[in-house]
């Protein structure tokens, strides 16, 4: 009983964990501008979380090792250190942009300017950190970010036209606002949203924290592989609800409020409501796992003792790590930058980054000496290299693309 | 003399250059420690390019997935060990004993 | 040159404001809407006019861009009173025609201007 309750917990905070404020954003944008044309590349990138969520889970629960460690060890020091570097950064930039998420929307809660909020949410971060079980901080937050489920609800109660949002899914109806670079561009920056660096160190490192063993690789795979594609149902009815209510009227999403506000028409002032809780919840639960992302990262790779389980005394530099992620989070948002552009581009930088970390991972999950008898199958181990084919050309082509759409202007 | 300065550098053979210092071998066999016996130098391996690693894909046992392990396997060929004896000397350049031999570098 | 940027930013307001009427959105969620319109409608009309025409026919153009541009502005701004309610605000209803107006204008003038095909 108490078994089936875990994987229940697992899978419902895996949904509500999935989506944040990347997700929220780039499918907001997408769904104004493309309909549910590239809803495909929402599908890709959740088989390609669950890949790389289960291989790296699997190598932690087995191993006791998480990812950076792993990329310490299996890299060495020269290339560690610059995949470190690079995962570090996106991985600020990510927190900055879910502080600034959570700032923004306790202004559609409150009406107080965002940049109000943002020192107070920040702080509410650290605290959390500091203070709070690893389990109840992490269940609460995907709890909470389960009324995001709403969208789905209210894209219902929007009755929109089925069969014209699945023709646009399916047929690739033109567009004749956008130009074919924008696509692909929307399409690598939906592709990070679901695939973000973050969302692995934190999976793994979750892991390591809960003292996850073997006898836990059928909980972990559950939320795995149940959760994460119901997170991305949930993506989709985001980008529905968009494409709805905005992409008709010729609205580009660039706020939060856009984001919402087909839920409001479909489904009332208590629809908002909820919606703004899961948008609060969501943002505030990524800018946990970011912020300790950021200090798993750091401090796994040069040695540090790290993690919840001990108390912020027995991990000092792992702790003050994060406390130093927060305060520049701060200070980049306090200059006055939209919280949602800096979204923007840490979806298509998490992109970039992607191979660094999926590499060693699946490297590490085909070795015996990590994980024993648990490595890769031939089917996944087939599937994970195409995915390692998709990321690099991904990877690769995210700059150029940037560059000569501005950014998706 | 640490290990890290010796990674990465020139390896001249009698005849001429052989490559570089990619990695180098350790037996644990030598006295008894507290945990674990002692580490012993068994010698480096010297790859053709001067790259980064081979991310464990030396050892026959490890060939999956099947693509990276052969990637991996064509950048390691042409690479060898040379046993810690075969060293004449490490400086800027690393200087390998006449009469030499080259030991397979798979593990 | 700012156009649909500005027919983004005048739908937006103008689906705040109905909402609004409607008791589907909170006040604060309006507000905020029409806020960021506003704000988006400055940049739209900052980056029409860093464009340099470079001969008389462009140039007519510019104008007729400036000048829905400013009407759209105007509209927004209109729109932003009509939700604070202040005595002497413009009313809602009159802030949507005036949304209406400019979002019909800005339309005719993205068609126009439209490069052949």
């Amino acid at each position: 009983m108490k078994r089936y309750f875990a994987v229940a917990l697992g899978i419902l905070t895996a949904i509500g964990g999935f989506v944040d404020i990347g997700d929220l954003v780039t499918n907001a944008v997408v769904g104004s501008r493309f309909g549910m044309s590239l809803a495909w590349a929402v599908v890709v990138g959740v088989v390609g979380i669950c890949l790389f969520a289960q291989m790296s889970g699997r190598v932690a629960a087995i191993s006791g090792r998480a990812t950076f460690e792993i990329i310490r060890e299996r890299l060495g020091p020269r290339a560690g250190t610059a995949n470190l570097v690079a995962s570090l950064l996106i991985t600020i930039m990510t927190l900055t942009a879910e502080v600034g998420g959570v700032a923004l929307a306790l202004q559609l809660a409150s009406g107080v300017q965002p940049l109000l909020w943002i020192p107070v949410a920040a702080f509410a971060v650290w605290l959390v950190i500091w203070r709070v079980k690893f389990s109840i901080m992490e269940n609460v937050a995907g709890v909470l970010g389960l009324s995001l489920v709403v969208f789905g609800v209210a894209l219902f109660l929007l009755g929109p036209d089925w069969g014209e949002l699945k023709d646009q899914a399916l047929q690739q109806t033109s567009h004749p606002r956008e130009t074919p670079l924008t696509y692909w561009y929307y399409a690598i920056a939906l592709f990070g949203a679901a695939m973000t660096p973050y969302e692995v160190f934190f999976f793994s490192s979750g892991g390591v924290e809960e003292r996850w063993t073997e006898k836990d690789l059928v909980t972990s795979r559950a939320n795995v592989l149940v959760g994460f594609p119901l997170g991305g149902l949930l993506s989709l009815a985001i980008a529905g609800c968009a494409a709805t209510v905005l992409l008709p009227r010729g609205i580009d999403v660039d706020a939060l409020s856009q984001t919402v506000l087909p839920v409001a028409m479909g489904a009332g002032q208590l629809g908002l409501a909820i919606v703004i809780l899961g948008v609060v919840a969501a943002t505030f639960g990524a800018a946990l796992e970011t912020g300790l992302s950021a200090g798993y990262a750091l401090a796994q790779f040069n040695g540090w003792s790290w993690g919840k389980f001990r108390r912020p005394a027995q991990a000092a530099r792992f702790h003050l790590t994060i406390i130093i992620c927060l305060v520049v989070a701060v200070l980049v948002l306090l200059t006055g930058i939209d919280p949602i552009l800096v979204t923007e581009y840490s979806v298509v930088f998490s992109a970039v980054a992607l191979p660094l970390t999926y590499l060693p991972i699946l490297v590490v999950a085909n070795d015996p000496q990590y994980v024993g008898e648990h490595v890769n199958g031939r089917l996944l181990n087939a599937v994970s290299s195409v995915y390692l084919v998709v990321i690099l050309v991904a990877a690769v082509a995210a700059i150029p693309l940037m560059i000569l759409t501005k950014a998706g202007a | 003399m640490f290990l890290s300065d010796v990674l990465r550098r020139p390896v001249v053979g009698p005849d001429g250059p052989l490559g570089f210092v990619a990695d180098c071998r350790v037996a644990v066999d030598g006295t008894p420690g507290q945990l674990l016996a002692n580490a012993q130098l068994v010698g480096l391996v010297v790859a053709p390019r001067n790259r980064q690693g081979f991310l464990g894909y030396e050892r026959t046992s490890v060939s999956s997935p099947a693509p990276l392990a052969q990637w991996y396997e064509r950048r390691q060929r042409g690479s060898f060990l040379v046993l810690w004896e075969d060293i004449e000397s490490i400086d800027d350049v690393v200087r390998v004993r006449p009469g030499y031999t080259r030991w397979s570098s798979a593990l | 040159m700012g156009l649909r940027e500005a027919q983004s930013a005048v739908g937006s307001a103008t689906l705040a404001l109905t909402t609004s009427q409607d008791g589907d959105t909170t006040a604060s969620v309006a507000e905020t809407m029409v806020d960021e319109a506003g704000t988006r409608m400055t940049a739209a009309s900052k980056q029409a006019t860093a464009f340099k025409p470079t001969d008389q026919r462009t140039a007519a153009q510019m104008e007729a861009v400036t000048q829905a541009l400013g009407d759209a502005d105007t509209a927004v701004r209109h729109a932003g009173e009509a939700l604070s309610g202040y005595p002497g605000a413009p009313s809602v209803r009159s802030a949507l025609d005036e949304l209406k107006q400019s979002s019909s204008d800005l339309e005719r003038l993205a068609k126009k201007l439209e490069p052949p095909r």
